[in-house]
């Protein structure tokens, strides 16, 4: 099951649950970092891999659940709970704000497995999906201003001839910058440029969506 | 007849007038007139107060120099117009007056307002005899009037701050009382004879002690009686009942009034209705009980929860090595110094949640402890002796500062040592990291009326929360396990002490704990 390069972050006041999962972790092959605290964890510059992180309900500073509410905010890898007791309303919280599962200790293995399991895929494909924008973002940003007019009107739905009459070019002129923008995003077909642009959330200027 | 001699004054014409008696024509002539008869004059009108004569229908003959002055007025004035200075309501008086005393011959007095020259009416007494014939029929009237006005007055000050205090005491909101020297009621306010339903005239008949509460009554009586006898205050609480059978509870409190010897005179008391306090009291009292029973009740759940806690954690991790080992164990080429290494810790943790159990069985066993008589000095000497070793490696000052002659409690000895000996221990841990001033651990004892009272007191950086300390399972130590002091209250309250902490940064920490005296 070893992946290359991802981290497991484990945070649990009890120095001795700490060591004993870090220990299961590592037997398991995975690359695991310990935190005593929410505010350790906070502080720590993680690396770009993906990971997964799991945390203990009860933390002696702020709770886990609060620790979760104030990573929403940002990029961050997806979480599973521990906790000492199977506490209903706490675990409902968090499967709701997210949370990948909600263990109780003492932690069944086949359980932990899978979890980390689904969370660094989860978190893979967060990661995936977030580089896949990026790059998109870049190309669009090679875009001139009258190229990217064009482009929302034509993935809007408008003919060649209605778009360059929208502009009041002639339409040779248009179907010139068409094929600069299909040649700077780097799509394949048309089809493929319309699901670029949604994901870039262009909207045809007259369409509200 | 002196007096008939009257008519010398203010008459008509002024210096004499002839004065007819008895009708029968016999004369007093001016010339009968003497130096004694001016200086009767004199006397009449300078007499402070009024003296006239009326006719027998009641019309004024003549008066003396008072009443002219006195009413501004001339004698012809007076005589025609006598009706206009006295007060229209007293005027009927006046007739009735003459009226009563012309028919049964007794001299008559009577008091009305006659008005002053500046229209103020003023209060006189008058007194009237009447001259008669041998009929009996009345000849004349003579009058002696004087101004009672300021006796009125104070006589209406005096009845109106009776009413006022009367007022008072009917009102104010107690039964007031009044008891003769033998015990028995003498006077009651208003509000008494409300509540007991008894009409004002049967009072002397009424027996306070009838409308007691039959379970109160006994020492209620008994008391009242031993107070009087005694003629010390008396103080009671008891139930009385209402006039319509309710019966409330009342505070009693007399005091006796002496004369001059010592004598007591009567009994002065108030008796207040308490009933509203004592169900507000008996509510709270039931409420604390309440209270009691579920703080011990959450505390034994929170307890529980914390020692599931405490054990799951040690159990969790014991089973996540217990993985590890395996997995370590299965691989191909198993790394055995690992191996060794993780089955340690589980030995480790295995045995740190066996002795949570063991603690809580101390817990739990010191309920019944075996108490015997204690000196608290003699005990805290022990435990100085046996931690002397600490102290000095924790290079520690020890400074005692023991009550002489402080009287023994009942208590398990083992146990007080065990208090004592964590409370040093934790004094002397606290100071550990201490190093701008001496480690010193201070150790009182003394009394107050019903506890002994011991204090140690370290000189460390103080605690954040004085209260949570005592929390199982809390602790500030590296290697705590949080049980200590929350053995240590358990086994102070069982003795029926108490133990707390007062604590600041600059003061360190005291923590104080109580065992009662032993009666």
């Amino acid at each position: 099951m070893k992946q290359t390069g991802e981290m497991i972050y484990l945070v649990d006041d009890d120095s001795r649950v700490r060591e004993a999962l870090s220990e299961h972790l590592t037997s398991l092959g995975m690359e695991v970092v310990t935190f005593g605290s929410a505010a350790e964890y906070l502080d720590y510059s993680r690396s770009d891999a993906a990971a997964c992180l799991i945390l203990d309900l009860q933390l002696p500073d702020i709770s886990g659940l609060d620790l979760q509410q104030q990573l929403a905010t940002e990029p961050s890898p997806q979480i599973i709970f521990i906790s000492g007791h199977g506490d209903i309303p706490s675990s409902v919280r968090a499967m709701k704000a997210g949370a990948i599962e909600f263990l109780t200790k003492p932690v069944d293995e086949e359980a932990l497995i899978a979890a980390v399991q689904a969370a660094v895929a989860r978190d893979r494909k967060l990661r995936q999906s977030h580089a896949e924008l990026a790059e998109l973002q870049e190309s669009f940003s090679l875009l001139t201003p009258r190229e990217r007019q064009v482009l929302s009107l034509v993935v809007g739905g408008l003919l060649n001839k209605q778009a360059a009459a929208v502009l009041g070019i002639a339409e040779v002129t248009l179907q010139l910058h068409r094929s600069q923008i299909m040649q700077k995003m780097e799509a394949d077909s048309f089809a493929d440029l319309v699901r670029m642009a949604e994901r870039l959330g262009i909207r045809h200027p007259g369409k509200k969506a | 007849m002196e007096m008939e001699k009257l008519g010398a004054m203010n008459s008509d014409h002024s210096a004499a007038i002839k004065v007819t008696r008895n009708g029968s024509g016999e004369k007093y002539s001016n010339d009968a007139l003497s130096t004694n008869e001016q200086d009767m004059t004199r006397i009449l009108d300078m007499f402070p107060g009024f003296v006239w004569t009326a006719r027998p229908d009641g019309e004024i003959e003549c008066s003396n120099q008072s009443v002219l002055d006195y009413t501004g007025m001339t004698l012809a004035e007076l005589k025609n117009n006598w009706r206009s200075v006295v007060n229209p309501d007293d005027i009927a008086v006046r007739e009735r007056a003459l009226d009563l005393m012309a028919r049964s011959g007794e001299p008559v007095e009577r008091e009305l307002r006659v008005r002053r020259f500046d229209g103020v009416y003023r209060w006189f007494h008058s007194r009237m005899r009447a001259l008669r014939d041998e009929h009996g029929q009345v000849l004349r009237w003579y009058c002696i009037s004087w101004d009672i006005e300021e006796h009125k007055r104070a006589e209406e000050a005096l009845r109106e701050s009776e009413h006022r205090l009367r007022l008072i005491i009917d009102t104010i909101p107690a039964l007031v009382w009044v008891a003769k020297p033998d015990g028995s009621v003498e006077y009651t306010n208003q509000r008494v004879l409300d509540y007991f339903g008894v009409p004002e005239k049967d009072l002397a008949q009424f027996r306070w002690v009838h409308a007691v509460h039959p379970d109160d009554a006994d020492a209620a009586l008994r008391g009242w009686l031993r107070a009087v006898a005694a003629e010390a205050s008396y103080e009671a609480t008891h139930r009385h009942r209402s006039a319509d059978g309710e019966y409330r509870w009342f505070q009693v409190r007399g005091e006796p009034l002496r004369d001059r010897d010592g004598r007591v005179l009567s009994w002065y008391g108030v008796t207040v209705d308490i009933d509203d306090r004592k169900q507000m009291e008996e509510a709270l009292r039931s409420t604390r009980a309440r209270l009691s029973r579920a703080t011990r009740i959450a505390t034994v759940a929170e307890l529980s929860a914390a020692i599931a806690h405490e054990i799951n954690q040690g159990l969790a991790a014991v089973v996540a090595n217990g993985h590890a080992l395996r997995r370590w164990l299965s691989s191909v080429s198993p790394n055995l110094e690992r191996a060794r290494l993780i089955a340690e810790r589980i030995i480790r943790d295995g045995n740190s949640a066996a002795d949570v159990v063991r603690r809580i069985r101390a817990l739990f066993k010191q309920e019944a402890p075996t108490k015997v008589p204690l000196d608290v000095n003699e005990v805290i000497a022990e435990v100085l002796r046996l931690s002397g070793d600490k102290v000095r490696r924790k290079s520690s000052y020890v400074e005692t500062d023991l009550e002489e002659n402080l009287p023994m409690t009942l208590a398990d000895r083992i146990q007080i040592q065990q208090v004592i000996i964590n409370l040093v221990h934790n004094a002397i841990e606290s100071m550990e990291d201490v190093t701008n001033r001496p480690r010193l651990l201070s150790i009182r004892s003394r009394r107050d009326a019903t506890n002994i009272i011991v204090e140690i007191r370290d000189y460390g950086r103080g605690l954040e929360n004085a209260e949570k300390i005592f929390e199982p399972f809390f602790t500030t130590k590296e290697n705590g396990m949080g049980m200590g002091l929350a053995i240590c209250r358990s086994i102070v309250e069982a003795h029926d002490g108490r133990l707390s902490a007062t604590t600041s940064e600059k003061q360190g920490t005291t923590f104080c704990f109580t065992l009662p005296i032993r009666s």
